[in-house]
């Protein structure tokens, strides 16, 4: 009986990976179609974050930097989505620029699908005016520190091509002295490490960072030495920042997905643990 | 010479991008914003050795029929099809933005694959989450014990379950988390200090080829 026992533990312990990828999947397809209302508290950090866009003044200039990625676009566009969104609501003036080549595209479809929500609501944003895609300027920490001498010198045409000469709104611009507030999406190097060192400090310019849930761990330091006025952190920090906007969306959505993963994988650890314990004052004995 | 011009233009470049984050004298801003302007312009340059070595090494490759070089066939013909529409539609439209070929490849084809491919890591950690948090002694309990917990305190399950999930998440995050993470921040950058003062200087050569 004991040998049987044994034998059961030793299965679940040497568990075929494939099975624990089947549960996985079958979470994440049975909960993408279900969403559970479960209550979302608004962290620390979120809230600062929201805080610290709520009192931009109209007509003020951010300088959004979307140093990320398409592979980590279901994490990082929501929020990129709802912070565009609110600043065009605040009236704000957005200048947006990657230093990652992917980055272009998603910058053109953020504002593309908040321009088309805002146009169906009578709101119209005019390009050039209200908003400019910089685009991508390969150089990484390099262009950091040129931006804080000239926007212009570093960036001397939009993405379509258009001397920046030419664009109203960068006649307001000639560095971060111009800029009300920055904001990064965040997924690796370059990206919110390499603006802190490079920029924040040296130029004193106000930063607020949302970053993937496997970065976010390195920003709370500097949450707490006041260098990041904000942090979004992951999709459920995205999650939090559309309920401060009482406008549930993408980030929302994935909240029940991910929270049933986040379950599946704790039992799994669970059971796991149970097992090799259970096997263990029989090993010892042997 | 092959050592000394580049150790001449690493000591010039190094000091006065130093001193140009720590002095206002407008010659050396002048100088490192000059440095700063060239040397966006050469890593753009990178982007043009990188592609010709993509081309050069899938190339041989395919004609040496070296293994899996079928894929290699199908990474060049999707290089060339991405790039020649973005190219095509540029010199047509004078821009690549809005709804056009390249756009739509980007969107339809790289986004949901590049996606898939990091979406992939949900199974991997699942997977590596059973095998490797086991309770075999009081450090890995308590890495577990965190990982539980940070993991339930972050997602709105665990907020419905009990309020005390999120605020040991947060306390986790916000004091042990931070601490380690000031440590490792303080030590690298000063590791960064020393390693870039002693290239500056020329005790650290090895990027001159080891020399």
């Amino acid at each position: 009986m004991g040998l049987a026992y044994t034998n059961f533990y030793q299965k679940i312990l040497t568990l075929d990976r494939r099975w624990i990828f089947l549960m996985v999947l079958i979470i994440a397809v049975v909960f993408y179609k279900i969403t559970i209302p479960m209550p979302i508290k608004v962290t620390l950090q979120t809230q600062s974050f929201y805080d610290t866009i709520e009192q931009l003044k109209t007509g003020e200039i951010v300088h959004i930097t979307a140093d990320y990625t398409v592979s980590v676009v279901p994490e990082l566009y929501p929020m990129h989505k709802a912070v565009v969104r609110r600043l065009f609501e605040k009236d704000v003036k957005i200048i947006v620029s990657t230093l990652w080549t992917e980055g272009v595209p998603l910058i053109d479809r953020a504002f593309d699908e908040v321009c088309a929500e805002l146009q169906r609501e009578g709101k119209i944003k005019t390009y050039g005016v209200d908003y400019i895609n910089l685009g991508y300027k390969s150089g990484s920490d390099v262009v950091m520190t040129r931006l804080g001498t000239s926007f212009a010198e570093t960036f001397p045409a939009d993405a379509k091509g258009t001397p920046v000469t030419q664009i109203p709104l960068m006649q307001q611009v000639k560095n971060f002295d111009n800029i009300a507030l920055m904001i990064n999406f965040s997924v690796g190097h370059p990206g919110i490490r390499e603006w802190l060192q490079q920029v924040q400090r040296r130029y004193n310019v106000k930063m607020l960072c949302g970053a993937t849930g496997i970065m976010s761990p390195d920003l709370y330091a500097f949450y707490q030495s006041g260098q990041l006025k904000g942090v979004l952190a992951g999709l459920v920090g995205a999650a939090e920042y559309e309920i401060l906007l009482n406008r549930p969306g993408l980030a929302n959505a994935g909240m029940t997905v991910q929270s049933f993963e986040h379950l599946g994988i704790i039992l799994l650890i669970i059971v796991s643990n149970i097992a090799y314990f259970l096997q263990k004052p029989k090993r010892s004995k042997r | 010479m092959k050592r000394k011009i580049p150790f001449f233009i690493t000591t010039f470049v190094g000091i006065f991008m130093t001193a140009k984050f720590f002095l206002k004298i407008p010659f050396v801003e002048v100088v490192a914003n000059e440095i700063e302007q060239w040397c966006v312009i050469i890593v753009a340059f990178a982007i043009v050795l990188g592609i010709t070595n993509i081309f050069r090494l899938n190339l041989l490759a395919i004609v040496r029929h070296r293994p899996d070089w079928q894929y290699k066939i199908i990474l060049l013909l999707t290089f060339l099809v991405t790039a020649l529409s973005g190219f095509i539609v540029f010199a047509v439209k004078g821009d690549i933005s809005g709804k056009n070929a390249f756009t739509y490849i980007f969107l339809n084809a790289y986004l949901p694959l590049d996606s898939t491919m990091y979406g992939l890591l949900a199974f991997y950690i699942a997977s590596a989450a059973f095998r490797a948090f086991r309770a075999k002694n009081i450090e890995s309990t308590l890495m577990l014990s965190a990982a539980i917990l940070v993991m339930l305190g972050r997602v709105p399950l665990g907020m419905a379950i009990s309020d005390i999930f999120p605020q040991l998440a947060n306390w986790i995050m916000c004091v042990p988390n931070s601490a380690g993470q000031r440590g490792i921040i303080m030590g690298a950058t000063i590791g960064v200090i020393a390693v870039g003062l002693k290239i500056i200087l020329g005790i650290e050569r090895s990027y001159l080829r080891g020399e």
